[in-house]
């Protein structure tokens, strides 16, 4: 006995291992392909079947030489007795006619029911296949006619055409075109691993497939055998021996409901293929749909994919039960460069429940062309980063554009944003030097005013000088006194009260309407001993500290002066102002146009109710100010003063504020000061930063809004594109 | 034949002490004791390991004794279920010699019960050894016919038989058992067709 093995040995290991796969493997065809091993490769399985039976899986083993066999090549269930007329298969032999055409040399393969030859039309060299049936009962006719009448109807470029059929001899055939590039089956290498080939064949088959569905016709046994390639490769669907056609009510009409290759059988069918006959006819209906051949072609999707079958077993029960189970190896643990989303597809093919496959052959052609085009696939929702990187490798011109777009309109904002940012600085320095211009030429308007009030008051003090030593203030020119002070206060807006005081503080006579306690004493008050600090003034008049009246609680601000009597004696004459708006400058048409002028004193300390004004030498007050109504209490500010500014014009009193917040209106402002001279009054020229800057915020806020709307508008334009294009097809 | 007339002609055997003395009534297990040899006999030639510690006349009598013990449990009326329930004894037979020997893990995989896997091979077995009977003649015939099958494959050279009984008898694919035995597929292929082709001259005129 010789140990290396044979040819013969080798090719009984191959069909073993086909076998044991789960393969269905036609034992004519295997031996027609190996004519030389043919009988003693018969002889084998003749041995075997003596042991075991007929190996699972192994068709069209001959009734007289192996059998009970299978019927009519179903090769998964409705296994029947053997069946006489098997003996008279294989009549036909070359140069044997039929009708016009003449048979040529062996059989090129065999199915279920009848053997295919190579034959050429008579008097052409036009050669063609043609099948013929090698059986006479009733029920083989019956479904040999269905299946010529199942293909015949189909004319596609990607299924095997139909010519003619007729019957000779009581033997009915039929010829179809001649399809020599082998099927998928044996052709695998054709891809060479590449993934977008398999899904450009896959297509072809699928809407082939989807083309018989169409036509109401169900192909039941849709396997890589039974997809023929041409010498171009182009792929036809052949093989319409177990087609049923679907009745106008969606039923079906055939005695073999539970029919087709394991391997690639939905497990519906192999549900159905365990239940009595009655009831497999009964339910054949409900379960024959397209669901059946879109679960097919997703076995043959994952077979090219990952060049393995998704379900396996050694035996008949164990294929079976794996296909039931509904569980399947994820493609990409077998390859894993397989895309992601192929693989959703493949998934979703072979979804256990029919009704959660693709509706149709088409729906997965439809979604097999959305992977080509690198769109998202319905089998699998996406994430948006992934969505977005498959729209760029979609179209990577107009990504790059609105990339690049987008890139521009940012870098843009964002430098605008960065120059408003630095321009900011220098335009609030020049409002400021603007504001301390427009200051310091009030400041000379409000001397010039304050100059004519202060000269009002000198005029009472002449007449008040002309008054002789010694007279009593109470007696004798009394009268005249208090006439002085009433003409201050009565004739001359906006004087709101005038009085005299004596060398010690104490207040002589008042004017009408101002009644102070005759015991106060006022000599703290700034206004009475103002020599001691403030030697300088309007000439002989001093414009004292802004005090608040302990009489009426009234803010005011003092006009006084000395008048020297007898020896140490002396009288000191004083006249107020109210706090105002206005004091009758006419800040409030300066005021126009975002500016707002107001007036600030320093206060006198001596007047101190609430302890405002306490240690803090740098504070002052607000005493005319738009919001401010005569007799408002002052309000107290704290600015930064100007160490190198004098009670004289010149610099300014106060550094340069850029961000000023005004406490009785609120607000940023930009402020400009000076120095009303020869006084502790200082005007306040305020611009308001909002106003003045808002045009240039407003412009950034308005750039980047439209930055914000381009995408919007842009999405708005896309979705209308959508709907008139949706709208267009409907129409259509 | 009633489940009656069986137990009490078994349970005169196990008094005779296993004299093997076939009666009238005797003859429903009797005519099972060399089937049921053969099965032990392939069922320990498919485990060439185990040659030289078991012996398959101990199993099929150790067997017969517990088939006795538990006889009350026998609910079948069929020969083959008969058959059947005696092959399912021997095999928790040999599954308990095949613990005590320590070779329970030996060709079994982790999931699979030791009964398991000897039920599968013994009903392989079975396939094999009775191909077709359904006529009354050669049923009568079981055991005989089992027991020449058994010989003829006990007869094989050694090669083919390890191969034949590792695919009949314990199921295995061409592929594993190319990798137990450390050969090629092809060559695998080739002892199991010329095993065949021996069963087929020796035995051919009977079986078919």
């Amino acid at each position: 006995m010789s140990e290396s093995p044979s040819n013969l040995d080798q090719l009984i290991a191959e069909l073993l291992l086909r076998l044991e796969r789960g393969e269905q493997v036609s034992l004519e065809d295997f031996l027609a392909r190996h004519p030389a091993e043919a009988l003693e490769l018969h002889r084998f399985v003749q041995d075997l079947s003596l042991l075991n039976g007929r190996p699972a899986g192994l068709t069209d083993c001959d009734a007289t030489l192996i059998g009970p066999s299978a019927e009519v090549g179903l090769s998964v269930s409705d296994w029947g007795p053997g069946r006489a007329g098997m003996a008279n298969g294989d009549a036909a032999a070359a140069g044997q006619i039929f009708d016009r055409y003449q048979l040529l040399g062996a059989p090129l393969g065999r199915g279920g029911m009848g053997v295919v030859y190579r034959a050429r039309l008579l008097g052409t060299g036009v050669q063609v296949a043609l099948k013929q049936l090698r059986r006479t009962e009733a029920t083989e006719q019956r479904m040999f006619l269905a299946e010529i009448d199942a293909a015949a109807g189909l004319r596609h470029p990607n299924i095997v055409p139909v010519y003619h059929a007729g019957e000779t001899d009581g033997l009915l055939w039929y010829t179809m075109a001649l399809i020599s590039g082998g099927s998928l089956a044996e052709r695998r290498e054709l891809f060479g691993g590449s993934v977008r080939l398999v899904v450009e064949l896959m297509l072809k088959v699928i809407r082939a497939v989807h083309f018989a569905h169409q036509r109401r016709v169900l192909h039941r046994d849709l396997k890589p055998s039974n997809i023929l390639l041409d010498e171009g490769g182009e792929p036809h669907v052949a093989d319409f021996g177990l087609a049923v056609r679907l009745t106008e009510g969606g039923g079906v009409a055939t005695d073999h409901p539970a029919a087709g290759s394991l391997p690639w059988l939905a497990p519906e069918i192999v549900e159905l293929s365990r239940m009595p006959r009655a009831e497999r006819l009964r339910r054949s209906e409900a379960v024959l749909t397209t669901a059946v051949d879109v679960w097919s072609l997703g076995v043959i999707l994952y077979e090219l994919l990952t060049g393995e079958r998704p379900f396996a077993g050694t035996t008949y029960e164990e294929l079976a039960s794996a296909i039931l189970s509904g569980d399947v190896p994820r493609p990409c643990s077998l390859r894993p460069e397989i895309p992601r989303d192929l693989e959703a597809v493949c998934l979703f093919c072979l979804q256990r429940e029919p009704g959660q496959r693709y509706e149709s052959a088409a729906a997965l052609a439809g979604d097999l062309e959305r992977w080509q085009r690198d769109e998202p696939v319905r089998a699998r929702r996406t994430a948006l980063p992934e969505r977005l990187l498959q729209w760029c490798r979609r179209a990577p011109a107009m990504a790059a554009v609105s990339m690049a777009m987008l890139v521009l309109l940012l870098v843009m904002s964002v430098g605008y944003v960065e120059l408003v940012m630095r321009l900011r600085p220098t335009v609030l320095q020049s409002m400021q030097v603007q504001a301390n211009y427009l200051a310091g030429h009030l400041a000379g308007l409000v001397k010039e005013k304050l100059g004519k009030y202060a000269n009002r008051v000198l005029a009472q003090a002449e007449e008040l000088r002309k008054i002789p030593l010694g007279e009593s203030v109470s007696e004798g020119d009394g009268k005249g006194i208090q006439d002085r002070l009433d003409a201050m206060v009565e004739g001359s807006e906006p004087f709101q009260n005038a009085f005299l005081l004596d060398s010690t503080g104490r207040i002589l006579k008042s004017s009408k309407g101002f009644e102070p306690p005759s015991n106060g004493r006022y000599s703290d008050r700034d206004y009475f001993d103002y020599w001691k600090h403030h030697p300088e003034g309007f000439g002989e008049v001093y414009v004292g500290r802004v005090y608040e009246s302990s009489v009426d609680k009234f803010g005011k601000l003092p006009f006084s002066i000395r008048i020297p009597r007898d020896g140490a004696e002396f009288w000191v004459f004083s006249a107020s102002i109210l706090t105002d708006a206005d004091l009758d400058l006419e800040t409030g048409s300066l005021s126009a146009g975002g500016n707002t002028v107001c007036l600030v004193a320093e206060p006198d300390m001596s007047s101190d109710p609430d302890g405002r004004y306490a240690g803090v030498d740098s504070e002052h007050v607000i005493f005319v100010h738009p919001k401010l109504k005569p007799g408002d209490r002052s309000v107290v500010v704290n600015l930064p003063v100007n160490p190198g500014a004098g009670r004289q014009a010149g610099a300014p009193p106060f550094l340069p504020i850029t961000d000023y917040r005004d406490p009785l209106q609120g607000g940023a402002w930009v402020v400009g000061s000076a120095r009303v001279p020869g006084t502790g009054i200082s005007i306040l020229v305020q611009r308001n930063q909002d106003t003045d800057l808002s045009w240039i915020e407003g412009s950034a806020v308005r750039l980047l809004l439209w930055v914000l709307a381009a995408p919007v508008s842009g999405l708005i334009v896309w979705v209308f594109l959508r709907w008139w294009g949706r709208l267009r097809l409907s129409r259509g | 034949m009633s489940v009656t007339v069986w137990t009490e002609g078994f349970g005169r055997i196990i008094c005779a002490g296993f004299a093997v003395m076939a009666t009238d009534e005797q003859k429903p297990i009797e005519q099972f004791r060399g089937y049921l040899q053969a099965v032990a006999r392939l069922q320990l030639s498919a485990r060439p390991w185990l040659a030289g510690k078991l012996d398959s006349s101990d199993l099929v009598q150790k067997a017969f004794v517990r088939a006795y013990e538990h006889r009350d449990q026998y609910r079948g009326s069929s020969d083959a279920e008969l058959a059947g329930w005696l092959r399912q004894i021997l095999n928790r037979v040999l599954a308990n010699e095949l613990r005590h020997w320590g070779q329970a893990r030996r060709s079994v995989s982790a999931e699979q019960s030791l009964e398991q896997e000897l039920d599968a091979s013994g009903y392989r077995l079975d396939q094999m050894l009775q191909a077709d009977q359904t006529s009354v003649s050669q049923r009568v015939q079981r055991s005989e016919r089992a027991e020449r099958m058994a010989e003829a494959i006990e007869g094989l050279p050694e090669e083919q038989r390890v191969v034949l009984l590792a695919r009949h008898c314990r199921g295995l694919g061409l592929q594993e058992i190319a990798a137990e035995t450390g050969r090629t597929t092809a060559s695998v292929a080739g002892l199991l067709r010329r095993g065949l082709a021996t069963l087929r001259e020796q035995l051919g005129e009977e079986l078919s």
